[in-house]
C-alpha cells in the first residue's frame, strides 16, 4: 500500500512539472509563476473592477503572453513608485503599470519591447482650461514617481508639484480646487474625464513616451520569452484590439 | 563630483566596484547630488512646525476635556451641575470618535472632505494632528488630575483659594509630576505621526524622501536616512522631556 502511494505522489509530481515543461529555462521568484507588480488606478490600463479583479488592457495582455509562455500569472497592487520598487528589488518579476521607457529606468529594469505610445497631457476643470502655456502659474498634481511628477518637477520646481499616492487621490484634490491642473499620459487621462464630467484635457508640448514592461534586471530568458509572446500579440492584431476595446469603454 | 559621475558610470555599467564606492555613489544620489539634502531639510523644517502647532492645540484641548470631564466625576453625590453634564457628554464624544478612528483615515476626511477647499495642506495635518493628539492627551491629563487626593482641593478651597487657582497652584502642578513619562509618550508618537500627512500632500520629511526615491529608483538611503532624521529628533525631544522633569523633581528630595 505504501509503495502504491509513493507512486502515486511521484507519479503527480512528474505530471505537475510536465504541466510546465514550456516554462522551462525561465526562472521566477516563484517557480511557475510570473508575479507582476502594478498600481490598480490607471484605466483602462490596469484598474479594479466592480468584482475586484484587476483589469485592463496591461492584465489582459500579461495574462495572454503568460498562456503563451506557460506561466502562471499573480499580480500585486500596490502604489505606483512601490510598484517600480518591487520589481527592481526582485520581489516581483516586472512593473507591469504603465511604465514610460526612460534612460533613468533602463539602468534599473530590463524593457520589453514598446506596444503603445503616449503623451503627456494636462487635465484641469473647464472654468480654469490649463493648457501649456499657463501650466507654470499653476499648482500641478502628480502622481509620485510618475514622468509627470519628474517633468513638473524639472520643469516648474518642486514648490508648485503636489505628488500623491494614488491617481483616486490627485483627481479628488482637482475636484476640490486643491490643485489647479494634473500632469498625466494622455490616454489614461482621456478615461477620467470621460467619466467626469466638467473637465478638460489640453495636450502639452512634451515628448511622446513608449509604455513597456519592466522586466527585473538580467533575467534575460523572461525577457526574450515575454518579447517573443509580446511579438506575436501585436503582430495577430490582439493588442491593438484589446486597446481598442478598453479605450472605447 | 567627478568621483560621483565616474563611479556612477561604473555600477550602470555593471563593472567592479567596491564596497565603499558603492556606498559612495548611493549616499552621494541620496543625499549630495542637485542639492537634495535641502529637501529633507526642508521637510524636517515641516515636521517640526507640525509637531509643535499639534502639541500645543493638543495640550490646550487635553487639559480643557480633562478638566471638565475630572470635575464633572468629581461632583458630590446629589449635587449635578447640568452644564458640566452637557459638556462632559460632548467631550466624551470627541474622545470616542478620534481614539475610535484611525489617524490616517481621520487625515483623508479632514484633507478631502471637511477642508476640501484649503490648499494649505500642511496647515491641515496639523490641525488634524492636534485634534487627534487631544482626546489622548485627555485622557492621560484626566488619570493625573484624578490621581490627587481630594482632601488637596477641600483644604486649597477652605484656604479661601478660588478653584481656577486652586487647579493651577494645587492640582495640574502635582498631576504634571505624575503623568509626565505618559505624556511624553504621547508627544513622540505625535512626533513621528506627522509622517502620514503626505497622504494629503503635506511635504514634510518622508514626502521628501519618497520623492527622492522615486527619482533615483534607490530606496536604502533615502529611507534609512529618514529613520535616522527622526530618531535624533525623538532623542532631543526626550532628552528635553528629561531636564523638565528632573527639574519638577528638584524639590522632592532634600
Amino acid at each position: 500500500m505504501k509503495k502504491l502511494t509513493a507512486i502515486l505522489l511521484a507519479l503527480t509530481m512528474i505530471l505537475s512539472l510536465a504541466s510546465f515543461a514550456a516554462a522551462e529555462g525561465i526562472e521566477t521568484i516563484d517557480p511557475g509563476k510570473l508575479t507582476i507588480s502594478t498600481s490598480p488606478d490607471f484605466p483602462p490600463f490596469e484598474y479594479t473592477d466592480d468584482n475586484e479583479n484587476i483589469v485592463g488592457i496591461e492584465p489582459d495582455m500579461m495574462k495572454l503572453i503568460c498562456e503563451k509562455i506557460g506561466l502562471e500569472l499573480v499580480i500585486d497592487a500596490m502604489d505606483f513608485d512601490s510598484a517600480l520598487l518591487a520589481a527592481q528589488q526582485g520581489k516581483s518579476d516586472a512593473v507591469v503599470s504603465g511604465v514610460t521607457v526612460t534612460e533613468d529606468r533602463k539602468l534599473v529594469y530590463d524593457f520589453t519591447n514598446t506596444y503603445i505610445t503616449i503623451t503627456q497631457g494636462i487635465v484641469s476643470k473647464e472654468a480654469n482650461n490649463v493648457t501649456m502655456d499657463t501650466l507654470k502659474d499653476q499648482t500641478i498634481g502628480v502622481q509620485r514617481g510618475t514622468t509627470g511628477h519628474i517633468y513638473a518637477e524639472d520643469d516648474f520646481g518642486e514648490d508648485s508639484v503636489v505628488a500623491y499616492d494614488t491617481y483616486t487621490t490627485v483627481f479628488q484634490a482637482l475636484m476640490n480646487d486643491q490643485v489647479s491642473c494634473i500632469l498625466m499620459d494622455d490616454a489614461v487621462a482621456k478615461a477620467y474625464v470621460a467619466q467626469n464630467p466638467g473637465l478638460v484635457l489640453n495636450a502639452s508640448t512634451y515628448e511622446p513616451e513608449n509604455f513597456a514592461f519592466g522586466i527585473s534586471k538580467g533575467n534575460t530568458a523572461l525577457l526574450d520569452a515575454v518579447n517573443k509572446a509580446l511579438d506575436e500579440l501585436i503582430a495577430d492584431g490582439t493588442v491593438q484590439k484589446l486597446i481598442d476595446q478598453y479605450m472605447a469603454e | 563630483m567627478e568621483q560621483y559621475t565616474a563611479w556612477k558610470a561604473l555600477i550602470t555599467s555593471g563593472g567592479a566596484v567596491t564596497e565603499w564606492q558603492r556606498f559612495y555613489v548611493y549616499f552621494y544620489q541620496a543625499f549630495i547630488e542637485k542639492d537634495r539634502w535641502q529637501q529633507y531639510l526642508k521637510g524636517v523644517g515641516t515636521t517640526l512646525y507640525v509637531t509643535a502647532f499639534a502639541l500645543l492645540l493638543g495640550v490646550i484641548l487635553g487639559v480643557i476635556v480633562a478638566v471638565v470631564r475630572t470635575a464633572h466625576d468629581q461632583q458630590r453625590p446629589g449635587h449635578r451641575n447640568p452644564i458640566l453634564g452637557i459638556l462632559n457628554f460632548i467631550f466624551k464624544i470627541y474622545v470616542t470618535v478620534i481614539r475610535g478612528t484611525p489617524m490616517m483615515v481621520q487625515l483623508l476626511i479632514m484633507g478631502f472632505v471637511i477642508f476640501a477647499s484649503s490648499k494649505n495642506f500642511v496647515m491641515v495635518g496639523a490641525l488634524t494632528l492636534g485634534i487627534n493628539s487631544g482626546a489622548y492627551q485627555a485622557e492621560i491629563i484626566r488619570g493625573g488630575l484624578m490621581s490627587v487626593d481630594a482632601g488637596q482641593m477641600e483644604a486649597s478651597r477652605s484656604l479661601g483659594i478660588n478653584y481656577f487657582d486652586t487647579m493651577r497652584f494645587v492640582i495640574i502642578s502635582q498631576a504634571i509630576k505624575a503623568i509626565l513619562p505618559a505624556l511624553g509618550n504621547e508627544f513622540i508618537v505625535l512626533l513621528k505621526d506627522t509622517s502620514l500627512i503626505s497622504v494629503i500632500g503635506g511635504k514634510e520629511l518622508l514626502y521628501a524622501a519618497r520623492a527622492i526615491v522615486s527619482r533615483t529608483y534607490e530606496a536604502m538611503y533615502p529611507f534609512l536616512g529618514t529613520a535616522v532624521i527622526y530618531l535624533v529628533l525623538v532623542m532631543i525631544f526626550t532628552w528635553l522631556l528629561g531636564i523638565f522633569e528632573r527639574r519638577l523633581r528638584t524639590s522632592d528630595r532634600r
